[in-house]
């Protein structure tokens, strides 16, 4: 017993052997850039860019830019080697920065294929919009901030944690391609006053031709529609009703919903496709700036947030249909719903959405009104 | 009086004959340059007989000597009887000049008396020999603070004090041929599968030596594989440990002169259980178990695991670690596995080290491995903090495992695996774990699985592995000793509604 297992031991270190120790690479030799960049010039040419850590007391600056030009990502490669001591490797990436002017072009998501193909390369990088132009980003290193990439990475996981914003990682934005039923979104930065902000959400088309922008409200209720929202997002609302005392908003009410529930009915009459959407919520109040007695009298109150919320889950769907996008995939639903009716028009999607039929309304509950009256 | 040996079996040079002067001319002969050998002319006042009394000088308890032997020869008077009038506990007629040889360096003296062809040979053993104490290596905070002796029939004795019972039966052989130690296997008759005996005696029977010096040196004789890095048989030096050891129904076997106890058959866990752990309350002795299964696996992987990832795999290690690591990295001129390889040997120089210097020089050691490996070396850039970090947290998990056996096992295991991670990486590391599984359970310890009862399943001897369940539970013996009895206890404790 004790031999054979020796026997067998041995055979596999040998057949271990037979691959040997080439494929090592410790980790101070090794170039381990943390954010690649894209952006296209004045001249419609292809940038990239990458900024990886200087493992070293002796030196300053903590990170080391890289920059050049190549056709595709993968020629990119010596020319990212030459300009570092080590071997770059796209293990660790932490995001992929894509300039706002590539996207207004056809074809930038196949210039990621090595990304996907190259099992080597992470993909659970996050891909980040900037708008502006990757460069300034880059080179900014503000003194007072951590490295660009801690930074934007902790920035887009923090904010999204809270649904203002989408993380949408280099995996997801596969599916988000090639599912027909939904067009991608991802998170969108800019430097505001030599600072770098997150602005939202962008929404690009199935081409990956940009749409348009979500700021962070609007974040949330795409994130509720998707029935992704985490607990713990906070809404703020101004009520027409109550009475506002300028400069100050003082008719704004301020709440953190705890369950949401959002049902989509999903059918397929005259030749459109319609929704039916009904949210509801369980709400905590967290401010309330106009006097308002919502222990005796909150069915009013929640009946005027619930409208609010409506009202804004309209606009965002017609903000949807009319840039022509499908970031909620309603696609999904329609292809598990009225499956003959989408595959039809599934080339068309974003189109034929436009066209629909879309209702949303929100039911808003109070559970709490904090330990004030 | 014993008349043990029957005289027509010796030969005719061996036997004792009735001449004095004969006897003694064959002891001089015999021990030459023996001058630790007292021999003492007397003439018994009972008979008035010439004697011939003689001992090894140191061997013997010579108040013992004077008090039990000489003076009721030499004084009483009495009736002139067949039976001599000393007062020793023990007294062996002996005929043959093989086994009086064996006796008189045992301890005993030979009393020959003019006419008689025998000897007798008088209990007065009494040899230098330290208190009880503490054991050494096996310290517990809440068991007995006794531990084994290097007299063997002492130990059996400090055993005996937990089993009063005549169960327990002791087998005695005799080793080696110039050494003649006397090893005794002890089991509860009822209780200890008779397999495991006869496979005992037979391995111990084998052997064929000088002498056995230490319990270690029998071990080796008897385990079922010598090649494996694994101990398969527990020595201990607690009397506690041992009783409750014969209480599962393993045999034990002590070696005199050593003070070691030899457990057989043990498993794998035998080796995380510590006597502690049934004093400790359940709940306590439950997690210090885990944390002991979790500190084999650090002590074993851990340096392997770290060199890996930072030669192959850094992809997996966190944004902010990678930086932290990356820094302390970078200075370092070797590779992580030269780094890991020269740390690991300085810590094992130290703790050598430490092992024979005496207390007041043992601090040195311990001020110049902490300022010269935890403080200099990093500064001076040659290794990085992470590196000291994995080894000092490496031999703290050691530290953990009350075995030293399996502590010395792991220390190896760790530099193979190292090696392995170094060429492979994690598949090395994998291939590592999966062939220490399968050596583990290919393993024997006395012809019984060495794996159970993880490895084949014993479920019921589970509440003894990883966890210790509460005492009460546990009302059977481990399957793994297959015992001949194998309950243990019934309802032991009261039912609060039953009252």
């Amino acid at each position: 017993m004790s031999s054979s297992i020796t026997r067998i031991t041995l055979f596999i270190v040998i057949m271990l052997l037979l691959s040997s120790c080439s494929d090592q690479l410790n980790l101070e030799n090794a170039t381990t850039p943390l954010v690649l960049g894209m952006d296209l010039d004045k001249n419609k040419k292809f940038h990239f860019y990458l900024t990886a850590p200087v493992f070293s007391n002796r030196i300053k600056k903590k990170s080391i830019e890289m920059t050049g030009t190549a056709k595709t990502l993968r020629q990119s490669r010596s020319e990212q080697d030459a300009q570092t001591a080590g071997s770059t490797q796209g293990r660790n990436y932490q995001v992929i920065l894509l300039g706002r002017r590539m996207l207004n072009y056809e074809g930038w998501f196949q210039m990621l294929d090595v990304i996907y193909r190259d099992a080597r390369n992470t993909v659970t990088d996050r891909v980040i919009v900037v708008d502006g132009s990757v460069p300034e980003m880059l080179y900014l290193n503000p003194p007072d901030q951590p490295m660009l990439p801690i930074l934007l990475r902790g920035m887009v996981d923090s904010t999204s944690s809270h649904s203002e914003t989408v993380s949408t990682t280099a995996h997801e934005l596969h599916r988000q391609f090639l599912d027909k039923g939904i067009t991608p979104y991802f998170s969108q930065v800019k430097i505001i006053g030599g600072k770098v902000r997150i602005q939202g959400t962008a929404l690009v088309s199935k081409a990956g031709i940009y749409k348009g922008m979500l700021d962070a409200q609007e974040t949330v209720l795409l994130r509720i529609l998707q029935k992704n929202a985490s607990p713990g997002f906070s809404l703020s609302y101004q009520l027409p009703e109550e009475p506002k005392k300028s400069p100050f908003s003082t008719n704004t009410v301020s709440f953190s919903a705890g369950k949401v529930k959002t049902k989509i009915k999903t059918s397929f009459k005259n030749n459109r496709f319609k929704y039916d959407i009904k949210v509801s919520m369980v709400v905590g109040l967290s401010e309330h700036l106009f006097p308002f007695d919502v222990f005796n009298d909150s069915k009013r109150l929640e009946d005027m947030i619930g409208q609010q919320v409506t009202d804004h889950f309209n606009a965002l769907i017609a903000k949807f249909q009319k840039l022509k996008v499908d970031p909620i995939g309603l696609g999904v639903y329609a292809r598990a719903y009225e499956y003959k009716a989408f595959k039809k028009v599934e080339d068309d999607w974003a189109e034929v959405l436009s066209q629909a039929d879309i209702t949303v309304s929100a039911k808003v509950t109070i559970a709490s009104m904090g330990p004030i009256k | 009086m014993p008349d043990n040996n029957t005289e027509q079996n010796i030969p005719h040079s061996d036997r004792i004959s009735a001449d004095l002067k004969e006897n003694l001319a064959k002891i001089q002969r015999l021990f030459t340059e023996t001058p630790d050998m007292v021999t003492r002319h007397l003439t018994i006042k009972q008979s008035g007989k010439q004697a011939l009394l003689i001992y090894i000088d140191g061997l013997n308890d010579k108040a013992a000597i004077n008090e039990n032997v000489l003076r009721p020869l030499q004084q009483e008077m009495g009736e002139n009887s067949q039976e001599i009038a000393v007062t020793v506990g023990h007294v062996e007629h002996l005929y043959s000049w093989e086994k009086a040889e064996i006796g008189l360096f045992q301890g005993n003296s030979l009393l020959f008396i003019d006419g008689s062809e025998r000897t007798y040979s008088l209990d007065t053993k009494g040899w230098p020999q330290r208190n009880i104490e503490d054991p050494q290596l096996e310290s517990s905070l809440k068991g007995a603070h006794q531990g084994f002796l290097e007299t063997g029939d002492l130990n059996i004795a400090l055993i005996r004090r937990y089993l009063p019972h005549r169960g327990l039966k002791i087998k005695r052989l005799m080793v080696g041929e110039r050494g003649q130690t006397t090893v005794s296997i002890l089991y509860i008759e009822d209780i200890a599968n008779e397999k495991y005996m006869a496979k005992l005696e037979q391995r111990i029977r084998q052997i064929n030596v000088d002498a056995i010096i230490n319990t270690g040196e029998l071990c080796e004789f008897i385990e079922d594989n010598p090649f494996s890095l694994f101990p398969q048989l527990i020595t201990t030096e607690r009397p506690d440990t041992t009783a409750s050891q014969l209480l599962q129904g393993r045999c034990a076997v002590v070696v005199d002169r050593s003070p070691n106890v030899l457990i057989a058959p043990v498993t794998f866990m035998s080796f995380f259980q510590n006597i502690d752990d049934y004093s400790s309350r359940w709940t306590i002795a439950t997690f210090l178990r885990l944390l002991r299964v979790f500190a084999f696996f650090m002590a074993a992987f851990l340096p392997a695991f770290y060199i890996s990832v930072v030669s192959y795999h850094f992809e997996i290690i966190p944004l902010k670690l990678l930086l932290t690591l990356g820094e302390s990295r970078g200075q370092v001129p070797f590779p992580p596995f030269v780094e890991a390889i020269l740390m690991e040997i300085t810590l094992e120089l130290l703790r050598e080290a430490g092992i024979r210097l005496p207390a007041p020089v043992g601090q040195t050691v311990g001020i110049v491995g902490g300022i010269v490996i935890g403080q200099a070396v990093v500064q001076a850039g040659l290794i990085s903090n992470a590196m000291v970090i994995v080894v000092a947290f490496t031999a703290i998990s050691s530290f953990i495992l009350p075995n030293y056996d399996m502590v010395a096992a792991v220390r190896l295991i760790r530099f193979i695996l190292m090696i392995l991670a170094s060429m492979f990486g994690f598949v090395g590391l994998v291939i590592g774990l999966m062939t220490l599984i399968g050596h583990i359970l290919s393993l024997k310890s006395l012809g019984t699985a060495y794996g159970t009862p993880i490895g084949p399943v014993r479920l019921a001897d589970l509440k003894d592995t990883i966890v210790r369940v509460p005492l009460w539970l546990m009302d059977k013996r481990p399957l793994s000793t297959a015992p001949k009895q194998s309950i243990r206890q019934r309802q032991s404790r009261i039912k609060e509604d039953t009252e």
